[in-house]
């Protein structure tokens, strides 16, 4: 009894391989044909080139008429390749090809190309001053927000499925419908690539965007600060110090803010002496000229690090005439 | 030794001294310098300047006319406007950074006057109403959040009385509205302030917050808006009208852009440097302009296609523009240039500064007043307002 279960159960594994090989043959050995866009999906008033792609037709071409809009581009006759103007966003092109094939048969293919915009908004979680007009740049474990942006079509949101992708690992596992945005933490190196797929909820692609992310290290740069009018926007590395004291404000850009907020190590260092950073506002301090001494100089120091994150730190120096 | 030969002794060394000194101070000459102060003399040593031998006395004209280009104050400036009050008289109204103080400056005569001694303290931007009433003020923050104040100009006790306080991401007075924005849910919620009802209207609404918008004249817009920029980011320009946004065909790297009559002047990173370009919004053409501008820094001109652009001819490009100039790390001696995209397609200078005052300024806040046929800007370097008459 036991014999005839095993004889079944080695006739059952060894025969489906047999059963998937004959559904191929009779679905995969279809001959078939289509046209290829390259770009996959054209920007609006863009070019684009469509292809034949005839490869697996048994027989062989012999002509090719394209038709654009349902108009016959006489000049394109024949032609495997053809270029093509993408038009406005949202604008349909129907491109058709027709295949005159051996034996007086022919076949038309057919594609729709809809030119979207699928704009992807990076926003860095990352330090700038008040002052700063420009977005700040991504550094190593900072967060990271991306907004996804699509123009030329009209539809909801939240009937839209978005697949988040960076360097090759889905977020979150998987599709999200409606999540247009998404907070990342930057990875190692000094870019990484983000990939959005966007499908309906049939499943068809809209439309697919891979975008090149860099990373940056955090700088310091220092500016005056007075009382009257706050921070001067203009950084420097060396400062004469004209009246009896000054206050600099050390600006480390691109730090992450939780690293920028709660910092595990900040140093200010005058001539190689720690000095006590003030309780109101550490990135500030205070520097009077010495009470009895003539000129010199100093060489002021400010470091911060978040230090479970050792990249997420930054180390600049100030030298002070007086 | 004897006292007394001690005595005689010290009175020759005395008379001996005194004789010195009545020497030295009527009958030397002195041959040669040795002090560690020296007479200026521009080169080579000579007691008495030579003389032209054929000395032609001109009579030199006395210049009465100002300058066409002149500093107009000595003050620092946080926003300023030009205001034609109710006797048709043209004055410079400007904000005093740091004190808030209002001072208007008069066309003709030069003479400053101050409008409101009501102190707002740390004051850090400001913009005037185009009647000098109304006055919207931001004081020093270290966030990117914005204390804004709007008050209104009380002449007769020459002060400022606050209406409305709010905190917000960024402003801008225009015309007969004061439009701010305010970051709601993640994305940036724009509302307006009407001057003469206060009323509060919804503008229009981002789904992005990193946003540099640029201001229509009216509620409905069009407005346009695009991400702020960064050499390292890809920024991409939209239009915004009775509060629908539509994606303009322009975008890039380092990306900003300034929205004239028909074309939109826009710069972006090409090859490795900025590169600026001029889109016909009719035709659909791009133009390479040849520079590479901040259009933050441009200004259109009304009715032409043409643009008026600081620029610094010495400056070398940078692919990491605009990021080191909004750092403070880059600092330009501008000289003013007109884009030409009617005739020559070219830029041909309006003003060398630099030749003209003596001065390196970073121009910012460009604007032209027709009333005045002239331009008025303020340095980055120290906030100073500045004004050049080109009809001069």
């Amino acid at each position: 009894m036991m014999t005839k279960y095993i004889v079944l159960i080695f006739c059952l594994i060894f025969s489906a391989p047999l059963s998937v090989k004959a559904q191929l043959s009779e679905g995969g050995m279809m001959p078939t044909a289509s046209i290829v866009i390259e770009p996959t999906y054209p920007a609006p008033h863009g070019t684009f080139t469509a292809s034949i792609d005839d490869y697996s037709l048994q027989g062989q071409t012999t002509s090719v008429t394209w038709k654009i809009n349902g108009s016959i581009i006489a000049s394109n006759n024949n032609l495997r390749t053809i270029s093509l103007e993408s038009g406005e966003v949202g604008k349909n092109t129907t491109v058709e090809a027709i295949l005159g094939l051996n034996g007086n048969q022919s076949m038309t293919l057919s594609k729709t190309i809809t030119p979207l915009y699928l704009d992807i908004v990076v926003e860095p979680q990352t330090r700038t001053p008040a002052f700063y007009l420009g977005r700040g740049l991504p550094s190593i474990d900072s967060q990271v927000i991306l907004r996804a942006i699509i123009g030329g079509i009209n539809i909801s949101t939240n009937d839209l499925v978005y697949t988040w992708q960076v360097n090759d690992k889905v977020i979150e596992g998987g599709p999200l419908r409606g999540r247009n945005n998404v907070a990342i933490t930057v990875p190692r190196g000094n870019s990484f690539i983000v990939s959005l797929r966007v499908t309906r909820l049939s499943g068809e692609e809209l439309i697919k965007k891979p975008l090149r992310i860099p990373s940056v290290e955090p700088e310091i740069y220092f500016y005056e600060k007075t009382a009257l009018y706050g921070i001067n926007p203009i950084s420097f590395d060396s400062l004469n110090l004209t009246g009896n004291s000054a206050t600099i404000t050390a600006e480390p850009y691109y730090l992450a803010l939780g690293t920028y907020n709660q910092p595990t190590l900040l140093e200010w260092t005058v001539d190689g002496k720690k000095s006590s950073a003030p309780t109101d506002n550490p990135y500030e301090i205070t520097l009077a000229r010495p009470a009895g001494e003539g000129r010199g100089t100093s060489q002021i120091n400010f470091h911060v690090r978040n230090l479970t994150q050792l990249l997420q730190g930054a180390e600049s120096r100030l030298r002070i005439n007086f | 030794m004897k006292k007394s030969l001690f005595i005689i002794f010290g009175i020759l060394t005395v008379l001996i001294l005194v004789a010195v000194w009545i020497y030295l101070l009527f009958f030397a000459k002195t041959e040669e310098n040795i002090d560690m102060f020296n007479n200026l003399t521009n080169g080579e040593t000579a007691e008495v300047a030579p003389l032209p031998n054929n000395l032609i006395e001109e009579t030199l004209p006395i210049n009465l006319k100002r300058p066409p280009l002149r500093q107009l104050t000595t003050r620092p400036v946080a926003g300023f406007n030009e205001v034609i009050d109710a006797n048709g008289v043209l004055e410079i109204y400007f904000v005093e950074m740091g004190t808030g103080h209002l001072y208007s400056i008069n066309r003709e005569s030069g003479e400053e006057r101050r409008l409101s001694g009501t102190t707002i303290v740390q004051a850090r931007e400001a913009y005037i109403s185009n009647d000098g009433n109304t006055v919207a003020i931001a004081s020093y923050s270290n966030t990117k959040l914005k204390n804004l104040s709007l008050l209104r100009l009380d002449r007769e006790n020459n002060s400022l009385t606050e209406v409305i306080t709010d905190t917000v991401q960024d402003f801008y007075l225009k015309k007969n509205h004061l439009f701010f924005t305010v970051v709601e849910a993640g994305g940036l919620q724009a509302y307006a302030y009407d001057l003469d009802t206060l009323t509060k209207q919804t503008v229009f609404s981002l789904p992005f917050s990193e946003a540099r918008v640029q201001w229509g004249d009216s509620v409905v817009g069009p407005h346009y808006a695009y991400p702020k920029a960064s050499y390292a980011l890809q920024g991409f320009l939209y239009k915004i009208e009775s509060g629908k946004l539509t994606r303009l065909p322009l975008e890039g790297f380092g990306f900003s852009a300034l929205v004239g009559s028909s074309t939109i002047l826009f710069t972006k990173i090409t090859d490795q440097a900025p590169m600026s370009y001029i889109y016909d919004q009719k035709t659909k053409e791009i133009k390479d302009l040849g520079f590479d501008f901040l259009p933050e820094k441009c200004l259109p001109l009304v009715s032409t296609t043409n643009y008026i652009c600081p620029f610094d001819l010495t400056s070398t490009p940078s692919y990491k523009m605009p990021d080191l100039w909004y750092q403070g790390n880059l600092s330009f001696a501008d000289s003013l240039l007109q884009t030409d995209q009617e005739t020559t397609g070219e830029a041909e200078i309006v003003v060398d500064i630099l030749a003209e005052s003596g001065r390196e300024i970073d121009v910012q806040k460009l604007s032209y007043d027709t009333a005045f046929n002239a331009f008025f800007f303020t340095s980055k370097n120290d906030n100073s307002l500045w004004m050049y008459e080109n009809n001069y």
